[in-house]
């Protein structure tokens, strides 16, 4: 029987982490993911796991101490946010390509300018072609879930692969809310011991980790690297239905809901997905109106196909992206839902908000404006604003 | 305690086609097992067998509160402790704080959802039913009724007089209910914390729980909370029960 708790995502997360008790975590603190090496710290203090906890100067070095313990052979983890997750750069790309299956709790904050520490996903889809899996959550419940999914995702000997764990800073994180937790021996079941096949302290296997990549070898490792993604699809499904034999949770690449006989989808990423779901309730139930949604679980490796056949047959969609990417045309996830349904060769008309930046809250009646927008494009064929945004104040209110 | 909605009213109204019907639930509040045959005494079967279903839904409906307060105050620990105890009566809660610029003293604001379902909104709160002001100075500088329902109220923790904070509200037409936690809190506790006072005032105005089952689980949390310090306990328990019997009259 699950555990009936209520704790904030943070919480859950560290819950998480004690009960997997990885071999060593690196952090350095940052707002809103500081909690999480707090609360670790204190389960370290008071002797409930044996974690060895590495104090650093910086989260460059917490990223840095994670390749050395993750090439070792240790299970390791760290979490950050924002502009700490930006000074990690250069790591995650190392963690990637010396496929190092170390694990980020990462709890998304906007990146600085102007400095702002509430929650978009500038920081982690500036970090998505890093080479990083990457997995997000509407709730607690499932920044809890997928963390406990995280380490066999990415110690599979098929993946080997980092994997990011995301939740939406503060409006998860810092919120309270009803989680139902896995007794510990059926977590440890369920993550296993690490073993690894190759590791730097291995004395009869002498190895190089990171080594200098001549022109004649460098392309080959990022096929080899873009293999892995591939594998990890079916690793990641592979390890939802095990998830879901232990908990009766369903988990995929994405989460379609309301879709069977949906008309007008919105596609989102995080915890604006559940505001989505009370207004398609609401929408539903006072006018009828065929609305779905689609919530990206799965950013890294990109769902194309699976999300082409779950949205191709749409009248309208409309594609949230709480980040820019200043391509000064889509945002991340409206250019990848776009080039999915082109490939797909889908007639559905579709566009792209921004919403939430810094922090800027979405209601369930601005998700009921986007679903009256898109009723209008399928209805006119005609769309006057490709990209828009929601909450965004104009002059004239100023 | 049950909360009514205009749209259901009309419905019963149709279905029992009598007019005092919808007097009666317009009130919004009627007491749960008297049901409406009771009071109004003429409830046809099929009515009462709509009301009944639409009992569920009320049932379902979600509570929503917004506690104003300033940094260091206690406000997002009050909404936490809120969400903790309705948690422990088996309702789905939401406790979470909304944070401006990090420092002591500036205007902070705390959020509560509790229902009988899973509760799967994560936006603020702009409509809420009740609204708890931790610190009367914050009525000088922000709206605290914005949005807040007529028939829900407001709790404002004070030392001035009821009609003085009535005249900050902006004309608010719902309940007002003034609470002098500082008075409480020094009585019960020889210092003032407004947390405890403020919690067991949003708990008795908004109907959340039950008083008595309130007082047993916030006993059980002090007794887990000050395991080490249990002469505090009893000092948390009488701020809880001055509480109650300060605004009793009131609500």
């Amino acid at each position: 029987m699950a555990i009936r708790e209520r704790l904030s995502g943070n919480e859950a997360v560290s819950y998480a982490i004690k009960q997997i008790n990885p071999d060593v975590m690196p952090a350095f603190p940052i707002t809103p993911s500081t909690e999480i090496p707090q609360y670790v710290a204190n389960y370290i203090a008071n002797g409930e796991i044996d974690t060895e906890f590495i104090h650093v100067e910086s989260e460059h070095s917490s990223m840095s101490a994670a390749l050395g313990a993750s090439a070792a052979g240790a299970r390791t983890l760290t979490a950050t946010s924002s502009c700490g997750l930006a000074l990690m750069w250069e790591e995650l790309y190392v963690a990637a390509s010396d496929r190092l299956p170390i694990v980020l709790a990462l709890v998304n904050r906007a990146l600085t300018g102007p400095i702002n520490i509430n929650a978009d996903h500038s920081d982690s889809m500036g970090a998505r072609d890093s080479g990083w899996i990457q997995i997000y959550a509407e709730s607690n419940q499932e920044a809890y879930d997928n963390f406990l999914q995280a380490f066999p995702i990415a110690e599979h000997k098929d993946v080997r692969l980092p994997v990011m764990i995301c939740q939406d800073g503060f409006i998860t994180s810092h919120g309270v809310e009803n989680i139902l937790l896995e007794e510990d021996d059926k977590v440890k079941a369920f993550v296993g011991e690490y073993e690894p096949e190759h590791y730097l302290l291995n004395a009869k296997e002498t190895m190089a980790v990171g080594p200098y990549a001549v022109t004649n070898y460098y392309m080959e490792t990022k096929r080899a690297q873009r293999q892995a993604m591939i594998n990890a699809k079916k690793v990641i499904m592979e390890m939802a239905e095990k998830f879901e034999a232990m908990t009766g949770r369903k988990y995929g690449f994405f989460e379609s809901y309301r879709m069977e006989d949906a008309e007008y989808a919105i596609v989102i990423i995080g915890s604006a997905a559940g505001t989505c779901k009370a207004a398609i309730e609401k929408i539903r139930e006072t006018t009828g109106k065929k609305v779905g949604m689609v919530k990206i679980r799965v950013f890294r490796p990109f769902p194309e196909e699976e999300l082409a056949e779950a949205l191709k047959d749409m009248k309208a969609i409309a594609v949230l992206d709480r980040a820019e990417m200043f391509s000064a045309t889509s945002g991340p996830l409206g250019a990848e839902v776009r080039a999915a349904l082109y490939s797909a060769k889908s007639q559905a008309e579709l566009v792209n908000y921004f919403y939430g930046l810094g922090g800027r809250d979405i209601t369930v009646e601005d998700f009921k404006e986007v679903y009256e927008k898109l009723e209008t494009i399928a209805q006119t064929h005609r769309i006057t604003d490709m990209y828009s945004y929601i909450g965004l104040r104009s002059a004239e209110e100023e | 305690m049950l909360v009514c909605r205009k749209w259901d009213v009309s419905i019963a109204s149709a279905v029992c086609g009598r007019s005092f019907f919808e007097r009666r639930l317009t009130m919004g509040i009627i007491l749960q097992g008297s049901r409406l045959c009771v009071q109004t005494g003429c409830l046809c079967d099929k009515a009462n067998k709509i009301i009944l279903q639409k009992e569920e839904k009320y049932m379902n409906d979600t509570i929503e509160i917004r506690w104003h307060g300033r940094g260091g105050q206690g406000a997002k620990t009050a909404a936490l402790l809120l969400a903790d105890v309705a948690f422990k009566t088996g309702k789905y809660v939401q406790g979470f704080p909304e944070y401006g610029p990090e420092r002591m003293g500036a205007p902070i604001t705390a959020y509560n959802r509790v229902s009988e379902s899973p509760i799967t909104i994560h936006s603020n709160i702009y409509d809420p039913d009740f609204v708890a002001v931790v610190d009367d100075s914050l009525l000088e500088a922000i709206d605290v009724t914005h949005g807040l329902k007529t028939q829900g109220a407001i709790v404002v923790n004070t030392q001035r007089s009821k009609e003085e904070i009535v005249a900050k509200l902006h004309g608010y037409e719902g309940k007002v209910v003034t609470l002098d936690a500082r008075k409480i809190s020094v009585e019960a506790l020889g210092r003032y914390y407004p947390n405890s006072p403020m919690l067991a005032a949003m708990v008795a105005v908004s109907g959340v729980m039950e008083k008595e089952t309130f007082l047993k689980e916030m006993k059980a949390s002090f007794e887990h909370k000050f395991a080490k310090k249990p002469e505090v306990i009893e000092g948390n328990m009488k701020a809880l029960e001055l509480t109650f019997a300060a605004i009793e009259g009131e609500i």
